[in-house]
């Protein structure tokens, strides 16, 4: 392998994918294994944390060691290992924060606990995929940039302007936006995940103008989100179609949801750029990978003259890639956690 | 041989390290602070004040369950990374049997209970070394894969249930284990005299008697692998419990419909 001081080994298991990799400077991907658990949460419409949980307990080691043959490595030669120490379901983090910390310990390198969230970010830093080949131009993105996270768990805007530096400009008020998007694919009646299924139905020709649903965009100024009125729009549509015997076009309808929760993200995101003077926006998390919202971004960006960075769909939803540049940077700066490090399902992205 | 113990099936977070005929070092506490945050600094700990390199370690031991679920998953996690660091074999321990080992003398039966939420017990049954015509776990025989003999499986059922079994039994039965505050006096009143209690001391999982029972079980031979360590749940997570019930219901709806 490449000399020492480079290599990272990150873990990640804050929601439903046992997911390890190593990553090289933070931004050569050497190995990016997920063992993903959607079919097995796929029969409860939903993840269950304590099955999660189990499971998570099962693949750990598997998948480490799958992550360290492909990338072809000793564990001699790695720099630290990384781990997703919070936000998520406690009992999950706790799986791997346990295993991460007793790797650490035993083979003798520093441990870093990384924040969920600073791994979407970081995600964008990816530059070389497994195979060799560049990932998108190729190129990090440049600081400043205005980021815009958007998961099952989380809608936050950041203004990041260097690596562990960054500030909270809005966030949500009540749903995250892939949340609106699990509760309205349930109520569709769609399976889990949700996310996808939407995104899929909307393109098998949905307009996005059929139905007319709600937008709150909250006082003038805030850079917060709220999408639980969106969310009640849609079911009260579905309700009164339903007592008035009409049929819903789903497709129409999954659409213009769609629609509405890519306008106010796209709005609030290019009011964030012009207050904050950023020119370029980076998109993270699950929600980056939904194609209404990558075209609205695409579209008024290029009016307004702002550069946009999407990571691969791949790199979108959880893994561990994302997790071991964020933990290099970090481990680069200093970054250090002790074996006393505790798994926080509430942790706040400091800077 | 050397060998680390873990034990975090209880509110109790544990850690030892036994050598030949010697606890090395031994950690145990139930405050504040989570398990996460006690186990691997009192490993540490433990490693540096034994003197021992954690490259010695001949093998880890860990309680495996029934329990807290969260406890025994960080318990196992940290075991099988140990074990998969240093590569060497983690033995999960079952609880009980570890509980029943802290009084394996005891001439009748053992019965450890520990409190499984929901108004049920984690329980097992145990025949005590002490009896007559019985040796003790060191002897011959009996220092294998199991110190004391089980009588039946792992269990997690109410306890009227398990007093209606018990009282069939015509032997004193020690309990012991962290369901004795809860269950005790329902307990005596169902069984009177022929039920006694362990002292506090040793009424709770051990990490240093979790390790001894891996170390019995490294001299037989057995050398499980890290990857292959699992916890004992006894109960199904409650979402697969409904999903089950849901299943039958639909089941029996498409039986009604046929008829
Ligand atoms: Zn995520």
């Amino acid at each position: 392998m490449s000399a020492a001081g480079d290599l990272i080994l990150a873990i990640e298991t804050s929601c439903d994918e046992t997911a390890a990799a190593v990553i090289e400077r933070g931004s050569v991907i050497r190995a990016n294994v997920v063992a993903s658990q959607v079919d097995l949460h796929r029969r409860f419409g939903g993840v269950v944390p304590e099955i999660a949980s189990r499971r998570h307990l099962e693949l750990s080691i598997p998948v480490v060691k799958e992550a360290l043959e492909r990338a072809g490595g000793a564990p001699a030669d790695l720099a630290a290992v990384a781990v997703t120490s919070g936000p998520g379901l406690v009992g999950a983090l706790l799986v791997g924060v346990s295993l991460a910390k007793s790797l650490a310990f035993g083979w003798g390198k520093p441990l870093v606990g990384v924040n969920h969230l600073e791994g979407h970010i970081y995600a964008n830093f990816l530059t070389v995929d497994e195979d060799g080949r560049p990932i998108g131009d190729g190129r990090p993105p440049e600081f400043p940039f205005l980021c815009l996270v958007v998961s099952g768990g989380h809608s936050d805007l950041i203004y990041i302007t260097g690596h562990g530096e960054r500030r909270a400009l809005g966030r949500t008020r009540d749903d995250a936006a892939g949340e609106a998007f699990d509760k309205v694919a349930r109520a569709i009646g769609l399976g889990y995940p949700g996310g996808p299924l939407l995104d899929a139905l909307a393109r098998e020709g949905g307009d996005p103008h059929a139905i007319e649903l709600p937008r709150a965009y909250l006082e003038p100024g805030s850079f917060d989100f709220s999408f639980s009125g969106l969310k009640t729009a849609v079911v009260h549509h579905l309700e009164r179609a339903a007592l008035a015997g009409q049929e819903v076009n789903r497709a129409d309808l999954a659409a213009s949801f769609s629609q509405a929760v890519a306008d106010v993200l796209v709005d609030k995101t290019v009011a964030a750029a012009r207050a904050t003077g950023a020119n370029r926006v980076i998109l993270a998390g699950g929600v980056a990978a939904n194609s209404a919202l990558r075209l609205t971004m695409r579209e008024r960006a290029g009016r307004e003259g702002l550069t946009v960075h999407f990571p691969p769909l791949k790199l979108c939803t959880d893994n561990a890639a994302m997790i071991g540049s964020a933990g290099y940077f970090r481990y680069m700066a200093g970054g250090r956690s002790g074996l006393e490090l505790n798994a926080d399902p509430n942790l706040a992205l400091g800077s | 041989m050397i060998v680390l113990g873990l034990e975090t099936a209880t509110n109790v977070c544990g850690v030892a390290l036994i050598g030949g005929d010697r606890v090395l070092a031994e950690f145990s506490t139930s405050g504040r602070l989570t398990h996460s945050q006690r186990l691997m600094p009192l490993v540490e700990q433990a490693l540096r004040e034994a003197g021992v390199d954690r490259g010695q370690l001949d093998g880890i031991a860990v309680s495996a369950g029934p329990g807290s679920f969260t406890g025994l998953r960080i318990g196992l996690a940290t075991a099988k990374g140990l074990g998969y660091a240093l590569e060497r074999p983690v033995l999960p321990i079952p609880t009980l049997d570890a509980l029943a080992f802290n009084v394996w003398a005891w001439p009748g039966l053992i019965c450890p209970l520990l409190d499984a939420r929901k108004d049920q017990v984690y329980a097992a049954l145990y025949h005590g070394a002490g009896g007559a015509g019985t040796a003790g776990p060191g002897a011959t025989g009996t220092g294998g894969s199991r110190p004391l003999r089980r009588l039946g499986g792992y269990w997690a059922l109410g306890l009227g249930v398990l007093l209606d079994h018990l009282s069939a039994f015509n032997e004193p039965i020690l309990f012991l284990g962290d369901a004795i505050p809860r269950y005790g006096p329902g307990i005596r009143e169902r069984l009177g005299t022929k039920a006694d209690f362990a002292p506090v001391s040793v009424r709770f999982p051990s990490a240093a008697g979790v390790a001894e029972i891996g170390l019995r079980l490294l001299v037989s031979g057995l050398r499980p692998e890290a990857a292959e360590a699992r916890p004992i749940y006894v109960r199904p997570s409650e979402a697969e419990v409904k999903a089950r019930v849901r299943a039958r219901a639909r089941r029996a709806a498409t039986n009604d419909g046929s008829r």
